[in-house]
């Protein structure tokens, strides 16, 4: 977990959103509230460059979606269980071609990481919100669904090989050191602080990281390339991007994401 | 209407599609439009994001899964649209500098700020926190952004969702942006009155 915010900066977000009876004696909130009038002047001057949604724009979006054939046509799938279904039904198709293809080379090795230790029990879950930073992708077979994602992934420039590494069930719930205060993962912390650099360092470097957190559940982590992006697209995947990096969630579909619940689910 | 309700009809395609677009814009159009303005697309380029936005929206809808609030389903095509804008106009890529010299320049010269002016006669503390929130929403827009809503009393939750984080994490960033910011005013705090 990050470190939760200290009660001067609490105060002065308060003093910031105006929020009567405090202090005004306060350095902390005097320093606020002395940011409160140029805030809304600079925020009244960007106000006059943002257009108004008004019926203009509306006719102009209407017609843009008319050019593009998205107006008035029905989609295929709606519901996750439809789409799921048939993306299986390509999956399997997918991967017998590829098994049939690469007979003879050396696939992607799903390798235990000696040292790491596993997280004994399985975590509660969690409500998907909590996971803003992940793209969630429910799927009949996650672990084929990952594997057929990243082969079909554009490679990275260099031209690497792209490398899955399994870690075993539970063994880690996060991945980049920045995002360990999104998520709660305790029993996994030693494990995760142990992979950070090496995840951090293959993300950054172009390769694929997949994570298996248990059956069912994969964690794929991929640099947001402007090629990454397009492929994630055109697998009806529209991804979140954290500081240029994207993290697929893959789940069994109907099953709610691996996370241990987070302190915030409170508030 | 709620966002989830405008993905529904959004995916019924036909009239009922019109209406739940017509509700989504209404609704999100605005919130959206501002984001992008202040987030380095201001004028053209924020209605020409949300066209994309819109656009994607319509391509998504029919794979949005249910899980999740699709208000932060919404915001996140919104800024994965705002970045591929950045990134077609080359602009630099660094999460906290986003907005280059020549937008922001572009956007100065049509607002003329007046505490600018007034700066050169006589500095006063609001026109010396002025000078250090302009060079700080130079540098990182998307914080100064963020302490906009924050002090014009937006809810947690719609900061979180406008942001992708956990109502934690946005906690957090947000007092993050306190500490970014302090450097850039840190000369005024002298002007305080005691």
């Amino acid at each position: 977990m990050g470190d939760p915010i200290n009660k001067d900066d609490e105060r002065w977000l308060e003093a910031l959103a105006g929020k009567p009876d405090l202090d005004a004696a306060d350095p902390v909130v005097a320093e606020a509230l002395a940011l409160r009038k140029p805030l809304q002047v600079r925020a009244q001057r960007l106000d006059a460059a943002v257009p108004t949604a008004d019926d203009a724009l509306l006719e102009q979006l209407r017609f843009r979606l008319r050019r593009e054939g998205l107006s008035g046509k029905k989609p295929v799938f709606r519901r996750p269980a439809a789409w799921a279904l048939a993306a299986s039904v390509v999956l399997g198709v997918g991967l017998g071609v590829r098994i049939g293809l690469i007979d003879d080379q050396p696939g992607p090795s799903m390798v235990e990481s000696p040292g790491i230790p596993s997280t004994p029990t399985e975590p509660e879950p969690t409500a998907p919100e909590q996971l803003a930073f992940a793209t969630l992708v429910a799927a009949a077979d996650p672990k084929a669904m990952a594997e057929e994602l990243i082969h079909s992934m554009p490679m990275d420039p260099l031209g690497r090989e792209k490398e899955v590494v399994g870690l075993g069930a539970g063994a880690v719930f996060g991945i980049m050191p920045r995002w360990r205060d999104r998520l709660s993962w305790d029993d996994a912390k030693g494990s995760f602080q142990a992979l950070s650099g090496l995840f951090q360092e293959q993300v950054e470097s172009g390769v694929p990281v997949v994570i298996e957190l248990g059956q069912d559940r994969i964690m794929l982590v991929v640099q947001a390339t402007d090629a990454m992006l397009e492929y994630l697209r055109s697998q009806n995947i529209e991804p979140t991007v954290t500081d240029g990096e994207i993290v697929l969630l893959i789940h069994l579909e109907d099953a709610r994401p691996p996370v241990n619940p987070s302190p915030d689910a409170s508030l | 209407m709620k966002e989830e309700e405008c993905i529904e009809l959004i995916c019924m395609g036909g009239k009922a599609a019109d209406v739940g677009f017509r509700a989504l814009y209404r609704e999100m159009g605005p919130p959206m439009l501002r984001f992008f303005a202040f987030n380095g697309a201001p004028g053209d380029e924020a209605k020409d994001v949300l066209q994309e936005t819109i656009v994607r929206v319509f391509k998504a809808a029919s794979s949005y899964s249910g899980n999740g609030s699709a208000k932060s389903w919404l915001w996140q095509i919104g800024r994965n649209c705002l970045a591929d804008h950045r990134r077609k106009l080359g602009r630099v890529q660094e999460h906290e500098a986003v907005f280059d010299d020549e937008a922001w320049g572009r956007l100065l010269e049509s607002t003329p700020d007046p505490a600018q002016e007034k700066f050169l006669e006589q500095e006063s503390l609001d026109d010396c926190v002025s000078r250090g929130l302009n060079a700080y929403g130079q540098k990182m827009p998307d914080r100064a952004y963020l302490l906009t809503l924050q002090m014009e009393g937006a809810g947690i939750e719609d900061i979180a969702a406008q942001i992708g984080r956990s109502i934690a994490a946005t906690k957090e960033y947000l007092s993050q942006c306190r500490k970014k910011l302090r450097p850039f005013i840190s000369d005024c705090l002298e002007l305080l009155p005691a």
